[in-house]
């Protein structure tokens, strides 16, 4: 009965001896150290990079990398020193044919390796994104320490100038930029467009991707709208105001607050917050166009008017209500007819809607050259609940 | 050795009874086991939740990183679909596997199958003719073992340690399988029983945790594709279940019940729950058509999650660590079983030798794809091969089980008088 002897004799002697000996040959292995140890002072973090087209050399590209001092950044009290005024990053450039080429003649200037786990934006000049980015955004699908996290930025100008710029309100300005995206996420006014979301739109084939735009002057940094793609190439923008209609259509955020002329005279304004409750849409396949009817219900609060009138009059909440309703419907045309006729790109969303929802639909057209043909109308309904600590 | 061979009786009762009488099975295997410490056979016993974990756990490997991408290539966003179908195919050969080791009680697939083969007294026969089943078994495991070798190799070495020689990886990989499959069925069950909540608890967090970046719309339309499409895709969704096969070596330990039956259902049912949770997710998160552009989806879909409160940046690394786990579980008993079906095809006393023998054999294998693409490929192909034979072979041997009641019979009453322990020991 082996399984009894096995016990007994647990192990084989001569075995055990053998194997014992591969093993402890195999510690050597271990006196060679790790492959893969960096310490953390050995690597120059990038927190941020910029890709930006080179004047007169259309075949290069020239990347910069904004790279913290560590020395400099202090702690929350001040240790002065060293820091008199001095910026804390400091900004690299290298040009090159293709990203690789530019970060290896990069690496030149350096002393340590450059690490991208910490980067957190990505500067991308507007002349490239309008040359295309297929190419420049390569090496950050496969390179495995680029978070998909990470927000892609179009940058007025120049991208280098995103990074060389500094409001001075946070020590580093890629963490002013990054609080400032991700707060504006979280209020539902910027959308939701890393890196990671950028890859989507650009590989489905139901929307065109986009990009949120930034302008960069020395000691400002300001979110500017979103800048619009045809596949990989930049081909136009829309401001902060006409990104709330994508913002409320296709991702059922709340936009920013809603000013308009209270019955259409502008010596009369009123500011309304906006809060996104529903959405509902249908869509149909009528004489070779796509018909899509969508109704989207906000409600929020009276932030401020100019002018004095009653509010609590019968009917008055109610033309207010009508007003902001209206005024955002007519704000929505305009915004899809520039889809439609000026940039004939698809990002608010019918197509993902049709794809999901009406596969019947889906198959039977080729939504982009469709997309500038089909009959979009956006309706609003608005519900001021709240006036605010003013009686009147 | 009497009240040994009384446990397959009792077992046997439990299945009239249902849970109390199983459980009373295993209490007079504990005063077995304390009895014949000193004198006779002490045969450990694998308990249901054991025999679970191994099936769970074995099955759980390499495959859940390429997933949502496989099953989307056929079945678009039908994927998640296929992945629940391919968990039901897998379960029917896990369940006459399961009947047949409890037609056989202490008997693995070597002996069972010599037997089912032969005529009644010459047991020769039966083993020259099951030898080509055998051998089908040994290729695919030794192929299975290498390719998650170096799957885990060459994902390791791409997504955390560049530097690192894919060869280090896989050795040591290979090299800690060695050290688990140096021990004894009881170890390896034990291990896997506690490993695969390890393994299960954290990956199933980690999962849930991806849906904050989810969009529902890109799960639908629900069905996709035509339904030829999503059976297709089950199809190959199967070969991510592979693994419950190893169940024909521990079968001889398994506790003849009916719980055991349903405990290796369960071992399906788990990665298979856990298959479409992270299919979904990936789905989800990235649409079908960014899914095709990644290696890796289920990595990157890792690395769109945020933990809540910043706890943890990156919640890659977390998961990479609880994966290193669950491929060591799928690597240590592969690795076990292929060793053992070799010591029991050669009748040999110790599968420790093979064990060494075999150590170089798989390294070579993991060694043979060139690049991630040949690797791919030859994932395939075993995959393909592997779950058209373990689909089909568990079936045909209960069949050929029931067109022969004269060895069920024997089997029986053996096991009800003293005969029952030839079983396993060829």
């Amino acid at each position: 009965m082996m399984v009894r002897a096995a016990r007994r004799r647990p192990y084989n002697r001569c075995l055990l001896r053998i194997v014992a000996g591969v093993l402890s040959a195999l510690l050597c292995l271990a006196l060679a150290g790790c492959w893969d140890r960096r310490e953390i002072e050995e690597r120059t973090s990038v927190v941020a990079v910029a890709i930006d087209a080179v004047p007169d050399r259309p075949d290069m590209i020239r990347l910069s990398v904004q790279i913290p001092i560590p020395l400099k950044i202090a702690g929350s009290t001040g240790t002065g020193g060293s820091s008199g005024g001095d910026s804390p990053v400091k900004v690299l450039s290298s040009d090159g044919i293709t990203v690789l080429d530019a970060i290896r003649k990069l690496q030149t200037q350096l002393n340590q390796e450059l690490f991208y786990g910490h980067t957190r934006v990505i500067a991308i000049g507007e002349a490239v994104a309008r040359k295309g980015l297929n190419e420049v955004l390569d090496p950050f699908r496969r390179n495995p320490q680029i978070r998909r996290l990470l927000w892609p930025i179009i940058v007025e100008g120049e991208g280098r100038q995103l990074l060389e710029a500094n409001p001075g309100l946070e020590q580093i300005p890629t963490v002013y930029i990054m609080s400032l995206v991700e707060n504006g996420v979280k209020e539902g006014y910027i959308p939701d467009m890393n890196l990671g979301n950028f890859f989507i739109d650009l590989s489905s084939n139901c929307h065109q991707p986009f990009m949120l735009r930034f302008s960069a002057r020395k000691e400002e940094i300001a979110y500017k709208g979103i800048a619009l793609f045809r596949e990989d190439k930049m081909i136009g923008s829309l401001d902060v105001q006409e990104t709330w209609a994508i913002e409320r259509v296709r991702y059922r955020e709340n936009g920013g607050p809603i000013i308009f002329p209270y019955e259409g005279d502008s010596s009369r304004m009123v500011s309304l917050s906006s809060e996104f409750v529903g959405q509902s849409s249908r869509i149909r396949y009528n004489n070779g166009r796509v018909e899509a009817r969508i109704h989207i219900q906000l409600e929020g609060a009276l932030l401020e008017k100019t002018f004095d009138d009653m509010l609590f009059k019968s009917g008055r909440i109610t033309l207010l209500e009508q007003n902001a309703a209206d005024y955002l419907a007519a704000k929505t045309r305009q915004v899809i007819e520039k889809l439609q006729k000026r940039y004939r790109a698809d990002v608010i969303g019918i197509g993902g809607k049709i794809r999901a929802f009406h596969p019947g639909i889906w198959r039977r057209i080729n939504w982009q050259s469709e997309f500038p043909e089909a009959d979009i109308v956006v309706t609003y309904s608005y519900k001021l609940r709240n006036t605010g600590m003013e009686m009147d | 050795m009497t009240k040994r061979t009384d446990n397959p009786t009792i077992g046997d009762k439990g299945a009239e009874h249902g849970q109390p009488a199983a459980a009373g099975g295993k209490d007079g295997h504990d005063g077995t086991e304390r009895r014949s410490g000193q004198s006779s056979a002490n045969r450990f016993v694998i308990s249901p939740r054991q025999s679970a974990s191994i099936v769970a756990s074995t099955i759980f490997g390499v495959g859940v990183l390429t997933l949502p991408r496989t099953t989307t290539e056929i079945a678009g966003e039908s994927g998640w679909l296929s992945t629940v179908l391919g968990a039901c195919l897998a379960m029917v050969p896990m369940l006459f596997l399961s009947l047949l080791a409890r037609m056989f009680p202490g008997k693995s697939i070597v002996r069972l199958g010599a037997e089912l083969f032969s005529p009644v007294r010459r047991i020769w026969i039966g083993k020259i003719l099951i030898l080509p089943f055998l051998s089908l078994m040994v290729a695919y495991w030794t192929a299975t073992t290498g390719m998650v070798a170096r799957i885990f190799g060459e994902v390791v070495t791409a997504a955390v340690l560049p530097r690192t020689p894919v060869e280090v990886i896989i050795g040591t990989m290979l090299l800690t399988g060695f050290i688990l499959v140096m021990h004894d069925i009881e170890t390896v069950a034990r291990v896997n029983e506690i490993l695969l909540p390890l393994i299960v608890v954290p990956i199933l967090l980690i999962s849930l945790f991806s849906y904050q970046s989810a969009r529902l719309d890109n799960l639908f339309p629900l069905f996709a594709v035509d339904w030829m499409s999503i059976m297709r895709s089950s199809l190959t969704s199967t070969a991510a279940y592979l693994g419950f096969e190893v169940f024909t070596l521990f079968m001889s330990h398994a506790e003849p019940s009916r719980a055991m039956v349903r405990a290796n259902l369960t071992g399906i049912a788990i990665p298979g729950f856990m298959y479409t949770l992270i299919v979904i997710s990936g789905i989800s998160v990235f649409g079908v058509d960014e899914l095709k552009q990644l290696v890796w989806p289920t990595l990157e879909l890792v690395k769109t999650t945020e933990m809540p409160g910043l706890v943890l940046e990156r919640t890659e690394s977390l998961f990479i660590g609880v994966w290193v786990t669950a491929v060591f579980t799928t690597v240590g008993t592969m690795y076990f079983t292929l060793t053992m079906l070799l010591k029991e095809m050669l009748g040999l006393r110790t599968h420790r030798w093979i064990a060494l023998a075999m150590l170089p054999a798989l390294y070579w294998v993991a060694l043979r794809p060139q690049n991630i693409k040949d690797l791919f490929d030859w994932q395939d192909i075993t995959g393909n091969y592997g779950s058209f034979y373990l689909l089909s072979m568990p079936i045909l041997f209960w069949l050929i089980a029931q067109m022969r009641p004269s060895v069920r019979r024997r089997n029986r009453s053996a096991a009800a008088d003293s005969g029952g322990e030839g079983g396993s020991r060829a």
